[in-house]
């Protein structure tokens, strides 16, 4: 649960500590710091033009409280300096001060509303109660923050995170009506849809009926589609469903799905990209192409840091490269890279890429050239020490490619390629006992991560060949088959999932939560689906307490898979 | 009409203004030009995958195709191996494959009624050897269940003999096949290369993209290990892999050849493995082996990574008198390239080389080093085409059929595709699967011979090749085995030595003419040939002109000799 912790004013200077004496002494400060009275004026302009005060504090502020949008917490005005006393005097709540000057830099303070004073201290009074475990008094509180954080405009990360209290508070002491329609409230309010529990129900609808794609897939996938359809969505959620139906296989789907998004939010960089990721992932690197080529003659979006939009077209051109030498077209390539060293010139990543074209186009010296430096600045570096020893291995400079080998299995040992340039290096330079020893190591490295990937193959594989046997009629030997993947490979969880739906599907409901729980017990929890389908089935069961609990569960959990689904790169 | 080359092999045709030194023999385009002439030449083969929608791995993993001179006549013929279909058995009970017999004038008959060569089963791949060294070259042909060894009877027929020489296999999935002397005991024994251990019963269910259901990858299945069998010499074979040190359960074996790599007189062997590690077998003498492909560093690509091996072959590159080897992958892995540095190693130049570059976006089978263009060094033809016959459903840069290619050799091991500029032939794309090359009108320059997986087979005339000067070889043991199979031979022109070696078995499930081709460029007479023969024997003859095949028994010298049949 996030907090917002009140700053510590001492290190601002700002004020003498004392303590508060009551509630009706106190208001709620926000600070923006900046070097110059300018700078100051104009962003206090943009406020008063309806920008949002944290946001440009978060955007300009040179202050530690610019993280939490300038928050200082709540404290009493005589507890300030008294130039900062004569500053505020008269400032009414909501509104902005003057440009103060303070301790060389220049500040504005906003004195926060009386509602957001009061959310402030009920949601803080309910994170008390709450790390003190006395759930029902901080249910109390959270009820009361919620109601505060209503009244506030826009409706915005404090409603969140008071209705995420209200809900944990409520699933700790087991009340689970009462969580379920607050978490499902919070999913809405977060992920920017008020039909986004919906949007996400049917999601995981269909993920739970990826390996049987029969007529009631193509129903559940018009369901989805539909809901999604009538139903506005951040660009988050967009991509954070995408990302879990990748993860889950249904690539179409999450095209499909990024295309839609992309149509939606047709000036969205973070959209487009992920479009391109999943295209690139998804082994079409023509469209993927396509779109990065399209992102990198998109505008920037106002406001943001020419710093982080450098970055980022730095990104978007080294993706174009990376394509462009997998599609043998290394001239192009080579010029988007140095498109992206034009950005951002101490780009380790742009100048590797760069050394891997040449290294590809038969140039290692070339790429050497490229690789030392990066390798020379960063010596912790393993994608740099490889390269400078695969360039001179390829080179015939094999007592250098076994020394970068060497620095880079001294950071990772396990290092596959690494392991292999030095044995390779060593029996060239007639050293055969010690390259023998690398060469054991690199083979029994090799081997494990091939069984590894072979596993994950398999994995999928048998659990493609069960289902098929219950779309060819034959449910029996599908749960045979299913059985049988569990005994090989009893620490994944996809064929508990898969066998528990096949038994579903049969009218086995008893048996689905049997294996369900089974798959719990064992430690194994995919995330938010088991849950989900726990739920269901209790459901069908009639044990409504049963299917609330996990009902309630599923939605905790999903929210944290959607949260992790939108930091992955698809990578 | 011959193009003037100035000596040191300045290229005399400028085809984008760029002229090449004297230091660089290789030319910018070429008007070599090869034409498929199949269908007029009466080859009209289609292969039979059986494709189904259970997607059996063997539906794409076809057809072999080799060229051999069947009857002895000095005309080489053409075998080319069917499949069938493991769901429907009136398909599969037509599925022959077929032999033609080449009627010396551009044109083959199909004589497969005639031939005793029945249906075999799903069938892979096939190569030739006379192992009983009667004079006439037998057959075996591998299959997904079974494979079969067929005598020749002299008389144009062949009988299977299988059963009778035990050597049929281990009624699994065989792939490739070589034979090579291993301890030149002047029989050749046969080399077979086994894949993984599907079965119909125990097809597995795979997909891609997300559930559209394709082939599947070798390693959802079990490897299986290849079979070295020992000719005993009196028409029979042992099985002695494990013997031998060639017994491994961790290759899936698509491709095999042999050649003596080290030079030290005993034939080793090459296997491209599917997805795991390549084998080299070193023969440490008297065909005892053993597995060295990691130290040699041919085992895994540049980046420490088992890739697809699939068909393979040895040649000299860079006229240093070692043999290197050359192994093709799926795209995005390029086919591998492994230069010979002597002391038993070899360095990855894939894309030193210019290979990498031209082979990133194809999918390799079959492969042969050979001169195309008669100017002396090995060039390379590939065989390409996708594993995935509905790859564009989840793919938008690859296509089930492709190109395949034609890579040129500079003379120093830089090779550059010239397949775009090199006739009709090169410009089809189809699902290519085995390569053969030979002398098919014996005309002086190198044909090629293609099986595609489900399609008809082609046969690129070579058109052009010879307008350079060229020398075939056909070498007949005594002591060594009859076919000369493992011998050296090193043609001397204008001081350079070139290094031939005879080998029955290469590329993929398939296997070259025997005879041993040499391009001389300019040159009219060749100052020396010099036959290593497998038995220890050495064989010279001096000052050999250009322009004709040479027949070379063991001990006796030039036999025969006729000079190439001008179109």
């Amino acid at each position: 649960m996030k907090r917002f912790f009140p700053l510590l004013l001492l290190a601002l200077g700002l004020f003498i500590p004392s303590i508060v004496r009551s509630q009706d002494e106190l208001i709620g400060l926000r600070l923006i710091e900046v070097h110059t009275e300018s700078d100051a004026a104009g962003i206090r302009a943009q406020i008063q033009s309806g920008a949002s005060f944290e946001a440009l504090a978060k955007a300009h502020s040179v202050h530690a409280s610019a993280s939490a949008g300038g928050y200082l917490g709540l404290l009493q005005l005589s507890d300030l300096k008294p130039e900062l006393q004569r500053a505020l005097n008269g400032l009414a709540p909501g509104r902005i001060s003057a440009v103060t000057p303070l301790d060389g830099e220049f500040a504005l303070f906003q004195r926060l509303s009386m509602d957001e004073v009061n959310w402030v201290v009920s949601n803080d009074a309910g994170i008390q109660a709450f790390d003190q475990r006395r759930y029902d008094a901080a249910a109390q509180s959270f009820q009361q923050a919620v109601q505060y954080a209503e009244k506030l405009t826009p409706v915005d990360y404090r409603l969140e995170e008071s209705l995420h209290g209200l809900a944990e508070s409520y699933r700790l002491q087991k009340k689970y009506n009462e969580a379920e329609p607050v978490y499902r409230r919070y999913i809405a309010a977060h992920w920017g849809g008020s039909s986004a529990p919906e949007v996400l129900d049917r999601c995981a609808a269909l993920i739970a009926v990826t390996y049987f794609r029969d007529s009631s897939f193509d129903e559940t996938l018009r369901k989805f589609q539909e809901a999604v359809n009538r139903s506005p969505m951040g660009e988050d959620l967009y991509q954070a469903i995408s990302a879990t139906f990748f993860k889950a296989q249904l690539i179409p789907e999450a095209e499909a799905l990024m295309v839609r998004a992309a149509e939606l939010f047709p000036a969205s960089k973070d959209v487009h990209f992920h479009l391109a990721q999943l295209y690139l992932v998804s082994s079409k690197p023509m469209k993927a192409l396509e779109v990065f080529e399209q992102l990198s003659r998109m505008k920037a979006p106002a406001g943001i840091d020419p710093a982080v939009d450098r970055l980022q077209q730095s990104v978007v051109y080294q993706k174009i490269g990376s394509i462009r030498a997998e599609l043998a077209d290394f001239e192009q390539a080579a010029s988007a890279y140095k498109k992206a060293l034009e950005f951002t010139p101490d780009s380790s990543e742009a100048r590797l890429g760069l050394g891997d074209v040449y290294l590809r186009e038969g140039k290692p010296d070339d790429a050497l050239a490229e690789y030392g430096p990066v390798a020379a600045a960063a010596p912790q570096s393993i994608p740099a020490q490889f390269r400078v020893a695969d360039a001179n291995l390829r080179l015939g400079n094999y007592p250098e490619a076994a020394t970068a080998a060497a620095r880079a299995l001294a950071i990772d040992p396990k290092h596959q390629r690494a392991r292999y340039i030095r044995a390779t290096a060593l029996l060239r330079m007639d050293r055969k006992e010690e390259g023998d020893k690398e060469l054991e190591l690199y083979r029994n490295l090799e081997a494990e991560n091939r069984a590894e990937t072979d596993r994950g193959r398999n994995v999928v594989v048998l659990n493609r060949g069960a289902a098929g046997k219950f779309l060819e009629g034959k449910p029996e030997e599908a749960i045979d088959m299913f059985r049988k993947i569990i005994e090989t490979y009893p620490d994944v969880s996809s064929q508990y999932l898969n066998l528990g739906m096949t038994q579903s599907k049969l009218g086995r409901h008893q048996a689905a939560v049997d294996t369900f729980q089974k798959m719990l017990s064992l430690g194994m929890d995919d995330g938010f689906l088991v849950y989900w389908n726990l739920s269901q089935e209790y459901r069908i069961l009639g044990d409504m307490d049963a299917s609330r609990r996990h009902e309630v569960v599923y939605l905790q959990n999903l929210d944290v898979a959607l949260r992790d689904a939108l930091d992955w790169n698809l990578e | 009409m011959r193009v003037a080359m100035l000596p040191g092999f300045i290229a005399a045709f400028i085809i984008v203004g760029v002229m090449t030194s004297v230091s660089s023999a290789w030319q910018q385009g070429t008007t070599v030009v090869f034409s498929n002439v199949a269908a007029q030449a009466g080859i009209n083969f289609k292969h039979e995958n059986g494709a189904s929608p259970q997607k059996f791995m063997p539906e794409t993993m076809g057809a072999g195709a080799l060229i051999f001179d069947y009857d002895n006549d000095g005309w080489p013929d053409i075998f080319l191996v069917n499949g069938g279909s493991f769901v429907d058995s009136k398909v599969a009970a037509v599925a022959r494959h077929r032999l033609y017999h080449n009627n010396r004038n551009a044109t083959f008959t199909d004589v497969t009624a005639a031939s005793g060569i029945g249906v075999s089963g799903f069938a892979m791949g096939a190569c030739s050897a006379d192992y009983d060294n009667d004079g006439f070259p037998d057959l075996y042909v591998t299959g997904v269940t079974s494979n079969k060894l067929y005598h020749n009877n002299g008389r144009g027929g062949f009988v299977d003999v299988t059963a009778k020489a035990g050597a049929g296999g281990a009624g699994v999935w065989s792939s490739s096949c070589a034979f090579g002397d291993i301890d030149n005991d002047g029989n050749v024994d046969l080399f077979v290369t086994n894949y993984v251990d599907f079965t119909v019963e125990n097809n597995k269910y795979c997909t891609a993209g997300g559930g559209v259901r394709t082939y599947c990858h070798p390693n959802v299945y079990h490897p299986l290990p290849s079979i070295l069998y020992h000719n005993n010499g009196d028409g029979t074979f042992s099985d002695i892999t494990k013997e031998a040190g060639v017994y491994r359960t961790d290759g899936n074996g698509l491709g095999v050849v042999f050649g003596d790599y080290d030079n030290d007189g005993w034939t080793d062997i090459y296997v491209a493995n599917d997805s795991v590690p390549n084998f080299l077998f070193h023969n440490k003498g008297k065909g005892i082996f053993e597995e060295v492909g990691f130290r040699a560093g041919v085992a895994v690509g540049a980046e420490g990574r088992p890739l697809a091996g699939m068909g393979t072959d040895m040649g000299d590159i860079n006229g240093d008198g070692l043999l290197d080897i050359f192994v093709t992958n799926l795209d995005k892995e390029t086919h591998s390239l492994f230069r010979n540095m002597g002391k038993g190693l070899f360095a990855n130049v894939t894309f030193e080389s210019g290979v990498g570059q031209a082979t990133l976006p194809f999918v390799g089978f079959g492969a042969a080093f050979f001169d195309y263009d008669n100017d002396g060094d090995l060039d390379l033809a590939i065989a390409d085409g996708d594993i995935i016959d509905n790859v564009k459903l989840f793919r938008d840069n690859t296509t089930y059929e492709q190109r395949n290619l034609l890579l040129q050799n500079d003379g120093s091991g830089r090779f550059h595709d010239v397949g775009p500029t090199s006739g009709p032939g090169f410009a089809l794309k189809k699902v290519s699967r085995t390569l053969a090359v030979g002398d098919l009108d014996n005309d002086g320059d190198l044909d090629i011979l293609i099986g595609n997986n489900g399609q008809t087979a082609d046969l690129l005339r070579n058109d052009g090749g010879n307008r350079s000067n060229a020398l075939l070889i056909r070498t007949v043991g005594v002591k060594s085995n009859r076919d000369g199979i493992g011998a050296r031979l090193k043609l001397t022109v204008n001081g350079k030595v070139l290094l031939r070696h005879i080998k029955a078995g290469s590329s993929y499930q398939g296997q070259n003419d025997l005879r041993a081709h040499f391009g001389l460029g300019t040159a009219k007479m060749a100052e020396r040939l010099e036959i290593l023969w497998p038995s220890g024997t050495v064989d010279s003859v001096e000052n050999v002109e250009a322009n004709q095949i040479l027949t070379i028994s063991e001990g006796r010298g030039v036999t025969a000799k006729e000079p190439f049949r001008k179109n």
